[in-house]
This record gives structure tokens, sequence and C-alpha cells, in this order.
């Protein structure tokens, strides 16, 4: 016995999503199935308005309803720093801290060599170009710190030395409220390194 | 494998995201070879797993098996290397990762192949004490390939087994290397031959002496240009033969040698 084919396209859908397999797919379809018409309406028009109307901000790639986006357009944001993030969630996670006032790149991903994903695939031609454009003084690596996103900002600062901007890359270590003994010795090796006098 | 609790060194060969905040691993132990598992949690953890699980990271690892299922449920993870310096470069650590992807493609799961691990772990720390990249990349393959019972042959004929190199004669000339008959066919046997590889018998002699000369000083073979040129065409074609496909990491290659940045 199969489902009935709209039911099936719902949970093909579905299982396209990061995380989902067929058995979650299939009980999301049915929960919209068993739903009200309005919330399956709703959900519909979300995601056809998300389509429609978000795009990537022309400065520095984020997702936007508006070009420039809110934080482009922010006239109180130093626009001569810029923080270079592997994606969207990382930005967020920036501005939830709210203690940066500069300008963003999103790269949309990291060099991975395992998956094949080399620089004309991430957004690293526009982050040179506008760095290139002037206007630009400081650029903050802030890609993660497994080994694409390390190699990904030693990349970065490689292609980005000759425009003559300071370089930096946010600090790496010991967490706030952690102990000392109970570090791993890479984060231990990682915060001697990256040591400042106080 | 049987059900129970492991603990095991291995080399992380890839490394991937799953569900909310877990990975899955592929990685290539010393008693049990290739094998796959998942770490409940690892993109979360703050102590455990944090910094460890990256690809080409050798690790002492602690692992359930159930007995049933091929995905393992990895429990703990100590750092045994990172080999950081080798992360640090892009092209190092894309070569790093070549090394991984090959033994990834060249074994099963499940096949006991501690010479493998001892390869791959040598070979690693090779590259991040900063021997040539590009001449380990030719040697691990021609390593591998022989520990995988897949070694072509570079110094006789894979087709009637004549000596190539010996005689003047022959190795004057031009070898063919064909990865649908097995490496080198000599000048008899070229008949039918379509596709091949032409290499120099430098190059041959050079591949054959990687095969057999001993591990640990293989560093000290300084290859020049044309053998690292014609040794790469040749091993490329025949483990693109072999795998069926081209690997994701030779694509990186070819993506970063081929930017405008």
């Amino acid at each position: 016995m199969q489902y009935a084919e709209p039911i099936n396209r719902l949970i093909k859908s579905f299982a396209k999503l990061p995380g989902i397999g067929e058995k979650t797919a299939t009980r999301l379809a049915l929960f919209v199935l068993n739903t009200n018409r309005e919330y399956a309406e709703e959900f519909a028009s979300s995601l056809k308005a998300v389509k429609d109307s978000v795009g990537l901000c022309s400065r520095c790639m984020t997702f936007s309803d508006v070009d420039p986006c809110v934080i482009c357009a922010d006239a109180g944001r130093d626009k001569s720093q810029v923080c270079v993030v592997s994606d969207y969630k990382d930005m967020m996670a920036i501005e939830a801290f709210a203690g940066y006032r500069g300008a963003y790149h999103i790269l949309h991903g990291n060099l991975a060599p395992l998956k094949g994903v080399g620089p004309d695939e991430i957004k690293l031609k526009e982050l040179v170009e506008r760095v290139a454009s002037n206007g630009v003084n400081e650029v903050i690596l802030a890609t993660g710190f497994d080994a694409e996103g390390d190699a990904t900002a030693t990349y970065i600062a490689g292609i980005i030395k000759p425009y003559n901007v300071t370089i930096t890359r946010i600090a790496s270590g010991v967490p706030v409220g952690s102990f000392i003994e109970y570090m791993d010795p890479s984060t231990l090796g990682r915060a001697m390194e990256g040591r400042r006098t106080i | 494998m049987k059900r129970g609790a492991y603990s095991t060194h291995a080399v992380v060969l890839n490394s991937v995201d799953y569900a909310e905040s877990d990975r899955i691993l592929t990685f290539f132990t010393r008693e049990h070879g290739k094998l796959s598992g998942i770490a409940k949690g690892a993109r979360r953890s703050k102590k455990r797993f944090v910094g460890k699980l990256d690809p080409a990271s050798a690790l002492k690892l602690n692992f359930f098996h159930n007995g049933a299922q091929d995905l393992v449920r990895i429990d703990g993870a100590d750092l045994i290397n990172g080999f950081s310096d080798v992360k640090s470069d892009i092209h190092r650590y894309s070569a790093a990762c070549y090394l991984l992807e090959l033994t990834s493609e060249m074994t099963r799961e499940g096949q006991d192949l501690p010479a493998v691990y001892g390869l791959l772990s040598g070979f690693l720390s090779l590259m991040n004490a900063g021997a040539s990249s590009e001449a380990l990349m030719r040697f691990f393959e021609i390593r591998l390939l022989d520990q995988v019972g897949l070694l072509p042959r570079f110094d006789s004929c894979a087709s009637c087994g004549k000596g190539l190199l010996e005689s003047g004669a022959e190795a004057a000339f031009r070898i063919r290397f064909d990865s649908t008959r097995g490496g080198a066919i000599c000048h008899g046997c070229t008949r039918g031959l379509s596709t091949h590889v032409s290499i120099c018998p430098g190059t041959a002699r050079f591949m054959a002496a990687a095969s057999r000369y001993d591990e640990d000083k293989l560093d000290r073979l300084k290859p020049g240009p044309l053998f690292l040129e014609e040794s790469e065409r040749a091993l490329d074609d025949f483990i693109t033969h072999q795998i069926g496909k081209q690997m994701k990491t030779k694509r990186f290659f070819i993506k970063l040698k081929g930017t405008l940045l």
C-alpha cells in the first residue's frame, strides 16, 4: 500500500531537508495533513515568500530582503572593519553578542578538499573585490577552528595580504568560566600561543 | 566484529555533520581497518570531542559495536596527534585529505589492514614535518596500491612479464603505461593498445624503486619535476580506472590551481 501521490511528494520534499530521514519526513507530512488548513497555507506561503523576497546583500553576501542589508545600511557601523564568517548562522551568533559594530562578509562555506569545494564556490571573489575597492582597514577572520575553517582563514589571509589591510584572527583557547586542569592539550596550546599582555 | 566495547588507535578519514549536533566519522583503525561511527552531541561537546574529530587527526578512540549495525557508537576520543602544521596551510591540508580519501576509496569496511594504518599515520607525520607533499602523495599511492594488492607493473610488461628497464634498446624509448592492462606494456604487446600514458624509463625506474624502498627512508628520495609530472598522470589514470570515478580531492586540486584568486 502506497501513500497517495501528493503525500508521497510532500514526504520526498521533507526528506531533502538536512538531518531529516524518511521516517521523520513521513511524520512531518502526516502532521501537515492533520493540521488545520490555515496553518498549512501559512506554511506554504512562508516557503514561497522566503524564496521570492530573500536574496543576498550585494555587499556582505548575507541573506536579506533588502539590498543593501540592514547591517550594511546602518550608518552607525564601522564599514572599515569586516568580519569574515563561514555562514549566516555564525554572523547571527556574533550579532547576538552585540559588542561588534563593524560590517560582515559571509562566505557561505569553507574550502573543503574532502567535499571538493574550491575557492570559486564560496564568496571569496566578492571579499577580495570589497577589500580591493578601498575603505576596508581591517579584516577579522572569524571562520571556525576546525581544520576546514583554519585552512580557509590562512588561505584568505594569503590572498588579501597584498592589499595592505590589517588581517586579524579571532582568539581561540580556554572558554570563559572553565578550568585549566580540564582543558584538552590542543585548546591549551592555542591559548598559550594566543596570549596577550594585560 | 563481535558486540562489545573497543579501544583502538585510529586516523580520522572524514567527518560530516549529522542531525542537530552529531558527527558521523569514517576512521581507519590499527586493529579493525576502516570503520564508520556516530559521535552523539559532538558539535556541542566542550570537552569530550572538541577539536579531536577533524579529518587527519590521530586518536585513541573508544567505541561500542552492537554486533549488528554498520555504524559504531563513539564514546570518547583522546588526541594523539592533530597534525596541526598540515592543517595550517590549504595546500598541505588538501594533500593530507587526498591521502585520507584515497585510503577510504581503496579499502572496504572491516578489512583487517594494520600495515595501511601504519602507512597512513607515517605519511601524515612526514607531511606534518614539512616533506614535499607532491612527492609524498606519489609515494603514498604506490605503497597503498601495494598494500591492497593492486600495485601496477612499472619495470616489467604487465602483459608478458618481460623486463623493460634492463636492455638498453627498450630503455631508450618511452614506456606505455596502460591502466586497463595493469601497468607498463612492452613494445611487443602494444597491439590493440588505444589509450595509454607515456612515461620515460627514469620515471618507471623511480616508481619501481619507491615501491621497494624502506618506508621510513622514503623522504630521502628526491624526485625531479619530470618524475612528479609523469608519475602523477600515470597513477591518476590507474587509480581513476580502479575506483571508477574522479576523487573529490583531485577535483579540489584542479579548482585550487585554476582559481583566479
